[in-house]
């Protein structure tokens, strides 16, 4: 389990040379790719979201591709297109593939994709596939969406749909850095110092092998027991939410814990990692209902509530 | 795997005797107490052990259902969630698991059975044992009794005791002298008094124990038959020939000490 640690702990130093601070978020990333999951990065412009998941892909040797959403953006700009191809004076068509096509797709502004676009990324997050006229092609293994939206500029967006949302294993705020950091980032990207390259330090078998590791992560059962209480009581606590979360984000839940105690080279799953989890588990799965709006209560109070509750 | 599950058998063994000594401990304080509860209140002392009992299997089934990996973890936090994960997941085999077990084994080297004793605890409840012993002791030894409940339920009217078997109709035979008296001396005080039990102490006086060799036969003695004349001189009827005799004590003298006996009544 060590050498497990010092994997990540070596990736999270090396994405840190590029990316200041926002550990935290990296380390979701992580798990998110640990656990063979889809990841929503939300935070406002300037944040490095763009940039540490760019390194992230960087430091393994996977096929990265982007997709800048804008509202004119077709599905068959993602999933890709058939174009007539003319070889030997015949004239054929052929499948030309879309940036979905890669082991790591970074969806920018996802939000400003209008919900048809959006639901072309559905059946490749879900079933690992893509439909185009009557052929069906598998995507690559591995294979995560990791998608950033902000919170502000809500004219001309189009908010994810809760069946598309619950399709991300984790929505990951991105937070401001602290004012050290803040230093850093500045003396970094301002001195005229080359940004340093990042080197590959993982590959698909090394990411594959993790990812079935993390699965093999034993947890307790009185844990796994307030995990789904904790899922249960979403639906069952009207006094915060108009709908609760679905079995994907039980599910969801242990499997993204035990991708962080692998993470943390833990050899089972603790109770801690349940109560980090749940904020990027549930606060895209649950609505919140008028009078917890009222309140004025955020998700994440919420969910707050809900753990002090569910001991 | 096998290894780890003789691990899991040994921390049981271990934990569940520890609790059944000290469950045996607390069972011992319940029953000296409700014993010598008895003895004070003059119940029957050995029906005490039948709530003892009772309280001995209720607080030991308790103590057994208990999880023991929480139980080692609370009093080893190196150890927690993990000694419970690695229990909760001893039949399964893969990589992590195995590695878990192997660090989980290691840690429970460091584990001392004497951490589980609360000694201080131990040593109070092994000295109300004594105490209590004694109080019931020196409480037989001077017959300290504060109530009687069984005097108390004869005493209950009957409409109470009906029905419930604590009537003494129903139960046990009235003391001698309880209840209406109708003799000549007629006093209700006098006949309660006559209720009370007497307690009786025959002193130790001193004797010989003889052995065997120092009996003997005792010796024959032959009675004659013939009554001394002084017995038969007055009897014009003649001894040997009458089977009774009656006394014959004039009226005058009878009705003196009847009268002497209501004065001292009044």
């Amino acid at each position: 389990m060590k050498n497990y640690k010092h994997i990540f702990d070596t990736l999270q130093k090396e994405i840190g040379r590029v990316v200041i601070g926002q550990e935290a978020i990296i380390e979701q990333v992580l798990i998110a790719m640990v656990a063979d999951g889809n990841a929503l990065l939300e935070g406002y412009p300037g944040l490095a979201k763009t940039l540490s998941i760019k390194t992230l892909a960087d430091l393994m040797d996977l096929k990265f591709s982007r997709i800048q959403n804008t509202p004119d953006l077709m599905p068959s700009d993602i999933t890709g297109t058939y174009i007539i191809e003319e070889s030997g004076g015949k004239r054929n068509f052929k499948f030309q593939k879309g940036p979905v096509f890669a082991n790591i797709v970074l969806a920018d502004e996802i939000n400003r994709a209008t919900p048809k676009t959006q639901s072309a990324l559905l059946e490749a997050m879900q079933e690992r596939q893509v439909t185009v006229g009557n052929t069906t092609y598998k995507l690559e293994e591995p294979f995560f969406v990791l998608a950033t939206q902000n919170p502000i500029e809500q004219e001309g967006t189009y908010p994810l749909p809760e069946a598309q949302a619950d399709r991300f294993l984790l929505k990951i705020k991105v937070v401001y850095p602290s004012f050290e950091e803040e230093q850093k980032i500045v003396d970094l990207y301002t001195s005229g110092a080359q940004i340093p390259k990042m080197r590959v330090l993982l590959n698909r078998q090394h990411l594959s092998h993790l990812q079935s590791v993390s699965r093999q992560v034993p947890i307790a059962k009185d844990i796994k027991i307030r995990a789904l209480k904790l899922i249960e009581a979403t639906r069952a606590k009207k006094d915060f939410f108009h709908y609760g979360a679905s079995p994907r984000a039980s599910i969801g839940l242990i499997l993204a814990s035990k991708a962080r105690a692998l993470i943390k080279g833990r050899n089972y799953v603790s109770n801690e990692d349940i109560e980090t989890l749940a904020f990027p588990i549930l606060r895209h799965r649950v609505v919140m209902n008028f009078e917890a709006e009222r309140k004025g209560l955020l998700v994440d109070d919420a969910i707050k509530e809900l753990l002090k509750k569910v001991k | 795997m096998k290894g780890f599950l003789r691990v899991i058998r040994e921390v049981n063994l271990v934990i569940d005797s520890i609790i059944v000594f000290d469950m045996l401990l607390n069972s011992l304080i319940f029953f000296l107490a409700l014993y010598l509860v008895s003895v004070l209140i003059g119940l029957y002392p050995f029906y005490s052990a039948i709530p003892a009992a009772m309280f001995f299997i209720i607080t030991t089934y308790l103590g057994f259902d208990q999880s023991k990996a929480l139980l080692v973890e609370q009093k080893y936090p190196n150890l927690n969630e993990k000694l419970r994960t690695a229990f909760d997941n001893a039949y399964v085999e893969n990589e992590v698991v195995d590695d878990l077990e192997e660090e989980v084994t290691d840690d429970l080297r460091n584990v001392r059975v004497s951490s589980f004793i609360d000694r201080k605890k131990t040593a109070y409840k092994t000295s109300a044992i004594v105490a209590l012993c004694f109080v019931i002791l020196l409480a037989a030894a001077f017959g300290i009794r504060f109530i009687d409940v069984n005097l108390l339920v004869s005493e209950l009217p009957e409409f109470l005791t009906a029905g419930a078997g604590l009537s003494p109709e129903s139960g046990d035979t009235p003391a001698a002298g309880a209840g209406e008296s109708s003799d000549i001396y007629g006093k209700e005080k006098l006949a309660e008094l006559g209720a009370e039990e007497i307690e009786i102490n025959l002193a130790a006086m001193n004797f010989e124990v003889l052995s065997g060799a120092s009996f003997r036969e005792p010796p024959e003695v032959e009675f004659e038959e013939t009554f001394p004349d002084i017995i038969c001189a007055d009897d014009p009827g003649g001894c040997g020939n009458e089977q009774y005799s009656e006394e014959k004590t004039p009226v005058e003298h009878a009705e003196l000490v009847k009268n002497y006996f209501l004065n001292i009544a009044k």
